[in-house]
C-alpha cells in the first residue's frame, strides 16, 4: 500500500532533515551529519543539563565562504579536551576536523545562513523539557524531544530490561514527564495529578511500550500483545523478544489508585489498592507457567510494573484540599507478595513507580 | 552470495557507528544493513543485486547469514574490536576499509550504508530496529512467528509501492534532483513505518 | 470478534424429513439444532451421508455431483441442477415420490425462514414464511403463488438477508466449503475453489467475488477461442499456399493502374513490414546472445573477485591486533595461564617486532594486509573489472528488452498490413481480377487472404478481451491480498491453533500467488522434512477441515456462528489422531462456530474426546438405530455400537 500522502506532508513540515535538505542540498545535510555526531559525541563526556548556559555547534555549508565572524577563544583537537573547558558555549568544526570553541558565540541569525546550528537550551525553572533546534538558510526547525530526555542526542539505550525500568521510573514516569504520562491525569484545576483519566492502562502500556522500543538495544520485538485466539483470554500486557537469544519476557501492567468513569464527570466505583497489584502477580505466574508448558525450550521471565498513583482521602475528583502528608503517603509504601515469589527466579523484582502529585513535599 | 560484500557492510557499518553511537552489536548490523538494503530499492535497485538476502527466524529479524559470517570476521582479523556486545573500529580497520571503499563493486554501496547509518545519528539504535519490525514482510512474519525469506513476493510489492510513493513525494516537494544523500528518505520512511503502524501521529521514537 | 465480511450464513435450527423412506421406521424424522454440537451417529448403510445432504438440499435445492470439474460458482451450480433432482432416487420409494419433503428453519442476517422442498423439486417450494424482524411474519404458503415463484421469492429473500452477490454463490460456499461430505473434496489442494472460497471471505464484497469469478471465465473463454481461432487461420493458410502453388505461372494482364500501384504499394509494404519482423527477430537472437555472454563473463569475474578477496581475508594477519594479544594488553593477564601483572606484554610485543608469533615464535609474514601489494593491486583491478562487467550485463539485458519490444511492434505492424491489403483486395475485386487476368483461383485466393485476416482480426480481439480481464483481476487479486492482511490477524492464528491441535506440530497457512492465482499455502515451520505433500490423505482431510473451520469463523460471529456440516469425518484415521480430530472439533466449536456432524461411533475416539471437552448442554448426540430398520449384519454391529455409544453418552454426562 502506498504511504497516505497526507502522512507524507504533515512529516516533511516536522522533519529537520528535510527542511536542512530543501535550503541547502547536499552540503547541507552534510554539515548537519557532522553537526549532530558532534553533539553526541560531546554529550558522551558531559550530561547536556551541565551546559547551564546553552550550548550552540555549527559546521559550515561551504567551506570557502568566509563567515567573518571573530576568532575562537580557544581550539581543541578532540571533543573530550573540549568538554573539560568549563565556559565552553559554542562549538564549530572547521575544515580542519578541529574544533573551535568559543564562551560567547556569535549569534545564531549572523551564521545560519552560511551554516548548520544546532542550539541547546537548558530547561528552565519551570522543569520543562529543553529546547533543542537545528537552524539552516532561510529557517529553523526545532528537534523533538517530547519524551523529556535530558537531549534528544543523549536518548539513553540499554542492555538490561532492569536497568531500562529503572530509568524509566526514576527520570521520566516519577514525574510523569513523558508525552504519553502526561495525558494519564485527570487534570483539576491546579493540575495536582491526584486522579487518573478513565482506563489509564491503556496509556501506561502505551508509555511503557514505546520506551522499552526506544531504548531497549537488540530486542527483535516489543509488543502489545493483542488477542489472538478466541480460547487465549486477557493475556499479557507486554512480550518482549529478543535477538539472537531463547529468552522473552512477559510484562504485566497494573496501576493502583482512582479513576475517572468514563463519562469523565466523576469518580469511578472503583480503586485499586496494593491487592490489585498482587492479583496482578498471580497472573503473570499463571501465564508465565502457560507459556512455558508452550514453550519449554525458551527462558521466560516475568516483570510487573506497577504504576501506583494512590492518594490518600481523595474522595472527590477534585478535592478541594489534600495536604502534602496525604497526597505523598504512599511514596513508600512498597506492595508485598507474601509467598508468592518463593523459589520463583523467572519473576523478577517488580518495580513499583510512584507516580508523584504535583504538591510540595511534605 | 557475495562474502565480499557482506563483509565490507559490516567493516562499513561498523566504522560509522563507532563514535557517535560507541559501537553496534551484531543484530545492530544486520538491521542497518537491512535499511541500507531497503535504500538500494529506493533507487530503484534490484533486491537481488544487493548481493546477501535476509530472513526472519526464530533466533533474528532481519538476519542474514552471510553478514553474520562476515562481521564474525571482521573481528577475527582484528579490524574491530568487540566487549561482547558492541564493537567498535580499530586503526587497522580504518586503514583497510579506505582500501576496500576504492574497490569497485563497494564504492556505489558505500552511499546505502552512509544513510542507514546516519539515520543511527537521528533516532535510537532500538527506535530504528522497532520501527523495522513494522516493515510490511518483517511484520507479516514476526506477527505470526514465521521463518521467511524477506522480500517475498507480496511483501515485496507491498514494499516497493511505498517506496514508490516516497520517491514521488520527494520529487514533488522539490529536493534537488542531483541529492545524492539518503538520510532523508531513510529519515522519512522510517518514520512513515511506524506511524502508518501507530495509527494516529507521535514520535514513534519519542515514547 | 465480529464477522470479517458482510455475509451472513444461516444458522438451521431445525430440520424436519417427511415421508423419507430411507428413515422407514419414521413416518417424519424431526431434529432440532440448538447446540454448539449435534451429531448423528449411527452404523454404515444407515443413510447418514443422506441427512446431511437432505439438509443442504433444503437450503439450497443442490447436491453437488461427485467429481464435477470446478470451474467457478456459476457453473458449479448449473451443472448441479439436473444431479440435484434426481439424487433422492432409490433413496425414497415410488410411492413416497410425491409426499417426502423436507422442511427447514433457519436464521439468517436476522432474517427467520421456514421453509418446505419436495424432494424431488430443487427449484419450487411448497410452503414458505420469512420474518424479518421489523415486519410481521409473511407467509408465502398461499395458492397465489406458483411453487416456482414461491423459490425464486426465497431466493431473492434469501440474498437480501445473507448479503450474497448471487445465490450461486452461497451455493458454493455452503456445499463446497461449509460442508466436508463423503465426497470429501479438498479444498486446500484445488487451485480455484481455495480461491473463489477466499474471494468470498475475504473479498471486498459478494459483487467483488463475483465479477473475479465471471473475469475468470471470461479470460478462460477468450483464451480458449484465441487459440481455436489461431487454428483455425493456420488451416485456412495452408489452403491457400495449396492454392497459390496451383495458380503459380499464370500471367497478370494490364488493367486499371491506379489501383494496381496502390496494390503494388501495398505489396512492397507488406514484404518490407515481412523483413523488418524478421530483421527485429534476428537482432532479439543476437541481443540474447550478447546478454548471454555478458552475464557468463561477470559471473566469471565476480568468481574471480571473491576468490580474490577471500585470500585476502585468509593472509595471517599482523598478530598485534590478534584478539588474545589485545586482550592482554588491555587486561593485563594472561589468558593461559592467568598471571597478572605490569608489563606482561612485553616479551610478545618483543616477538612481534621481530616478526614473530608471540605465542609460538614462529616467522611471519611481514607487515600489515598492504593496500599496494601485488595482490592488492590485483584486487582492485579485478573488482574494476567487475563494475564494468556487470554494467555491460545491465545494459545487455536493457538493450534485449528493447529488442523484444521491437519485435513485437514489427510483429503488430505488419498485422497492420495484412489487414489493410486484405481489404484493399476485397474492396477492388474487380479492377484486380481485370489485371490478373481474372483467374478463379486469385479470387479464391483473395477471399482466403480476407479470411485468415479476418481471423487474426478476431484473435486479436479475443487476446485483448483475454488481457482486459486479466487486468482487471489482478486488481481484484490485488485487492484480495491488502483485504486478506488486514484479516490475517484472525484468521492465520484460527487456522493455525485448529490445525496444531489435530497434528500437533506447528503448521501455517500464508498467501501467495501460484502464477496469475491467488493461493493459501500451508508450511510446516516445526519440521523442516515434512511437506504439506508428505501428509496422509486422511491427514489432509482434516487439516482441510480446518481450514474450512477457519473460513467458517472468518464469517461466523458470537450472535450467529458459522455452521459447518461434516460427514463422518473419521473414517480411515489413524486412532492416534482420532482423539486428536475430537479435540479440534471442540476448540471450534468453542469459539463462534457450530457443528453439524455425522458419525460411525463404533471405534471413534474422535467423538469420545468431542464429548469430554464439550458437556451435555453443548453437545447432542442423537442415535439413528430408531430411524432405519437394519439388516442381520447391521443388527449384529449395532450391539458393539450400543456399547461405544453408551460410553459416550456416559462422558457427555460426566463433563
Amino acid at each position: 500500500m502506498p504511504f497516505d500522502p497526507a502522512l507524507m506532508a504533515d512529516l516533511a513540515e516536522e522533519l529537520y532533515v528535510l527542511h536542512v535538505s530543501k535550503a541547502a542540498q547536499d552540503p547541507g545535510v552534510d554539515a548537519l551529519k557532522l553537526v549532530i555526531r558532534t553533539a553526541k559525541e560531546l554529550y558522551s563526556h558531559k550530561q547536556p543539563d551541565l551546559f547551564a548556559g546553552g550550548l550552540m555547534i555549527f559546521s559550515s555549508i561551504d567551506d570557502s565562504v568566509e563567515t567573518g565572524i571573530d576568532e575562537p577563544d580557544r581550539q581543541f583537537d578532540s571533543l573530550a579536551d573540549a568538554a573539560g573547558w568549563h565556559e565552553l558555549h559554542t562549538i564549530r568544526i572547521n575544515e580542519a576536523g578541529r574544533f573551535d570553541a568559543w564562551a560567547h558565540g556569535p549569534a545564531i541569525a549572523d551564521i545560519q545562513h552560511l551554516a548548520i546550528v544546532y542550539s541547546y537550551q537548558p530547561p528552565d525553572a519551570d522543569l520543562s523539557t529543553p529546547s533543542e533546534s537545528i537552524h539552516y538558510p532561510g529557517g529553523s526547525a526545532s528537534v523533538p524531544n517530547t519524551n523529556g530526555y535530558p537531549s534528544s542526542f543523549a536518548a539513553p539505550t540499554f542492555w538490561e530490561l532492569e536497568d531500562a525500568f529503572d530509568f524509566y521510573a526514576r527520570r521520566l514516569a516519577a514525574r510523569s514527564t513523558c508525552k504519553f504520562l502526561k495525558n494519564v491525569w485527570a487534570v483539576d484545576s491546579d493540575d495536582r495529578r491526584l486522579v487518573l483519566v478513565n482506563t489509564p492502562e491503556v496509556v501506561f502500556r502505551e508509555s511503557l511500550t514505546q520506551y522499552l522500543r526506544s531504548t531497549l538495544r537488540d530486542a527483535k520485538s516489543v509488543r502489545i500483545r493483542e488477542e489472538q485466539n478466541a480460547s487465549e483470554s486477557h493475556p499479557v500486557d507486554i512480550q518482549v523478544e529478543w535477538q539472537m537469544q531463547t529468552h522473552l519476557a512477559l510484562i504485566e501492567v497494573k496501576w493502583l489508585g482512582k479513576c475517572l468513569n468514563v463519562a469523565g464527570t466523576a469518580l469511578a466505583r472503583y480503586a485499586y489498592s496494593d491487592a490489585r497489584a498482587r492479583e496482578g502477580m498471580e497472573q503473570l505466574i499463571g501465564y508465565v507457567d502457560a507459556l512455558y508448558e508452550r514453550l519449554p525450550d525458551d527462558d521466560v521471565l516475568g516483570y510487573l510494573v506497577v504504576f501506583d498513583a494512590r492518594r490518600w482521602g481523595v474522595s472527590d475528583w477534585e478535592p478541594a484540599e489534600i495536604t502534602p502528608i496525604n497526597a505523598w503517603r504512599y511514596e513508600h509504601s512498597e506492595v508485598t507478595y507474601d509467598g508468592l515469589l518463593d523459589g520463583r527466579t523467572d519473576i523478577r523484582a517488580s518495580p513499583r513507580i510512584f507516580l508523584e502529585p504535583r504538591v510540595a513535599r511534605p | 552470495m557475495h562474502e565480499s560484500v557482506a563483509t565490507f557492510d559490516a567493516l562499513q557499518l561498523i566504522a560509522l557507528t563507532s563514535s557517535a553511537e560507541n559501537g553496534i552489536s551484531e543484530s545492530e548490523v544486520q538491521t542497518l544493513a537491512y535499511v541500507a538494503c531497503i535504500l538500494a530499492l529506493f533507487e530503484r535497485h534490484e533486491v537481488s543485486t544487493w548481493g546477501y538476502g535476509f530472513s526472519v527466524t526464530p533466533d533474528g529479524a532481519p538476519f542474514s547469514s552471510a553478514l553474520s559470517d562476515a562481521t564474525q570476521t571482521v573481528c577475527r582479523l582484528g579490524w574491530c574490536v568487540s566487549d561482547g556486545r558492541q564493537m567498535t573500529i580499530t586503526s587497522n580497520g580504518i586503514t583497510e576499509l579506505k582500501f576496500q571503499t576504492a574497490l569497485a563493486p563497494n564504492r556505489i554501496r558505500s552511499r546505502y550504508l552512509e544513510g542507514s547509518a546516519a539515520l543511527a545519528l537521528t533516532m535510537p539504535l532500538p527506535a530504528i530496529a522497532a520501527a523495522l519490525s513494522d516493515e510490511p514482510g518483517l511484520d507479516r512474519a514476526l506477527r505470526f512467528g514465521r521463518v521467511v525469506r524477506l522480500f517475498g513476493d507480496i511483501a515485496l510489492e507491498k514494499l516497493v509501492e511505498q517506496l514508490t510513493s516516497l520517491n514521488e513525494f520527494l520529487r514533488w516537494e522539490d529536493r534537488d534532483a542531483n541529492d545524492d544523500d539518503l538520510l532523508v528518505p531513510a529519515a522519512m520512511w522510517i518514520e512513515l513505518m511506524s506511524r502508518s503502524q501507530a495509527g494516529e501521529g507521535g514520535h514513534p521514537h519519542a515514547f | 470478534m465480529d464477522g470479517v465480511t458482510a455475509i451472513s450464513l444461516p444458522v438451521p435450527t431445525r430440520l424436519r424429513l417427511n415421508y423419507f423412506s430411507i428413515y422407514d421406521r419414521r413416518r417424519a424424522v424431526d431434529v432440532r439444532f440448538d447446540k454448539d454440537v449435534f451429531c448423528l451417529a449411527g452404523a454404515n448403510g444407515l443413510g447418514k451421508s443422506t441427512f446431511l445432504a437432505a439438509l443442504n438440499f433444503a437450503l439450497t435445492g443442490t447436491v453437488p455431483r461427485p467429481e464435477l470439474n470446478f470451474l467457478g460458482p456459476s457453473q458449479f451450480y448449473e451443472e448441479c441442477r439436473e444431479y440435484s433432482a434426481r439424487y433422492f432416487d432409490g433413496r425414497i420409494s415410488s410411492k413416497d415420490r410425491e409426499n417426502a419433503t423436507v422442511e427447514i428453519e433457519f436464521e439468517v442476517g436476522g432474517t427467520s425462514i421456514r421453509l418446505v422442498r419436495g424432494m424431488f423439486e430443487p427449484e419450487s417450494l411448497r410452503e414458505l414464511s420469512i420474518d424479518s424482524g421489523d415486519s410481521p411474519l409473511v407467509d408465502y404458503s398461499s395458492a397465489q403463488l406458483s411453487d416456482e415463484e414461491r423459490h425464486e421469492r426465497y431466493v431473492s429473500e434469501f440474498l437480501r438477508a445473507s448479503g450474497f452477490g448471487s445465490f450461486a454463490q452461497f451455493v458454493f460456499l455452503q456445499l463446497l466449503v461449509l460442508t466436508f461430505d463423503e465426497d470429501r473434496r479438498l479444498l486446500f489442494w484445488s487451485e480455484r475453489e481455495s480461491e473463489q472460497a477466499l474471494f468470498l471471505a475475504f473479498g471486498v464484497d459478494a459483487e467483488t467475488s463475483q465479477r473475479a469469478e465471471r473475469l475468470q471465465r471470461q479470460w478462460d473463454k477468450a483464451d480458449s477461442q484465441a487459440r481455436n481461432i489461431q487454428w483455425q487461420a493456420t488451416g485456412v493458410r495452408s489452403r491457400l499456399t495449396a492454392l497459390r502453388e496451383a495458380v503459380a505461372g499464370s500471367d497478370p494482364k494490364a488493367g486499371d493502374e491506379e489501383v494496381e500501384s496502390k496494390h503494388r504499394a501495398l505489396t512492397v509494404k507488406q514484404e518490407a513490414a515481412v523483413s523488418t519482423l524478421s530483421l527485429a527477430i534476428a537482432k532479439v537472437k543476437e541481443a540474447e546472445l550478447r546478454a548471454d555472454a555478458a552475464g557468463s563473463h561477470a559471473m566469471r569475474l565476480r568468481q574471480e573477485y571473491e576468490r580474490a578477496y577471500a585470500e585476502r581475508l585468509a593472509t595471517p594477519r599482523v598478530a598485534r591486533v590478534h584478539p588474545l594479544v589485545q586482550e592482554l594488553t588491555a587486561s593485563g593477564s594472561c589468558g593461559v595461564c592467568g598471571n597478572h601483572h605490569e608489563g606482561i606484554d612485553e616479551v610478545p610485543l618483543a616477538r612481534i617486532e621481530a616478526g614473530a608469533c608471540p605465542l609460538c615464535d614462529s616467522s611471519l609474514p611481514t607487515g600489515e594486509t598492504s593496500a599496494d601489494g601485488p595482490e592488492a593491486k590485483k584486487l582492485f583491478a579485478l573488482g574494476d573489472d567487475l563494475a564494468v562487467a556487470e554494467e555491460q550485463k545491465l545494459l545487455s539485458e536493457n538493450d534485449l528488452n528493447f529488442r523484444r519490444a521491437e519485435q513485437a511492434a514489427a510483429e503488430s505492424a505488419l498485422f497492420e498490413i495484412d489487414r489493410a491489403l486484405a481489404s484493399f483486395r476485397e474492396a477492388n475485386t474487380a479492377v484486380l481480377l481485370r489485371q490478373d487476368g481474372s483467374s478463379i483461383s486469385d479470387n479464391a485466393e483473395s477471399a482466403l487472404e480476407r479470411e485468415i485476416a479476418e481471423l487474426l482480426e478476431r484473435k486479436e480481439s479475443q487476446l485483448t478481451r483475454r488481457n482486459e480481464a486479466r487486468k482487471e483481476l489482478d486488481q481484484l487479486r490485488a485487492s484480495l491480498i491488502s483485504r486478506f492482511a488486514e484479516m490475517e490477524a484472525k484468521f492465520v492464528p484460527d487456522f493455525r491453533s485448529l490445525a496444531e491441535e489435530f497434528l500437533g506440530i506447528p503448521i501455517d497457512v500464508d498467501l501467495v500467488k501460484n502464477g496469475a492465482h491467488v493461493n493459501l499455502k500451508l508450511t510446516f515451520s516445526g519440521s523442516e522434512r515434512l511437506t504439506p505433500d508428505a501428509l496422509s490423505e486422511s491427514q489432509k482431510f482434516f487439516i482441510d477441515i480446518a481450514l474450512r473451520m477457519a473460513f467458517a469463523r472468518a464469517f461466523g460471529s458470537e450472535v450467529a456462528p458459522a455452521t459447518l456440516f461434516v460427514d463422518t469425518p473419521e473414517g480411515s484415521l489413524d486412532i492416534a489422531y482420532e482423539s486428536r480430530a475430537g479435540k479440534m472439533f471442540g476448540k471450534f466449536a468453542d469459539g463462534c462456530g457450530r457443528l453439524v456432524m455425522t458419525a460411525n461411533i463404533n471405534t471413534s475416539q474422535l467423538l469420545l474426546e468431542l464429548a469430554t471437552v464439550c458437556d451435555v448442554s453443548r453437545m447432542e448426540l442423537l442415535r439413528m438405530t430408531e430411524w432405519s430398520s437394519l439388516t442381520d449384519v447391521q443388527l449384529e454391529a449395532e450391539d458393539l455400537f450400543t456399547e461405544a455409544f453408551s460410553r459416550i453418552e456416559e462422558q457427555l454426562a460426566q463433563a
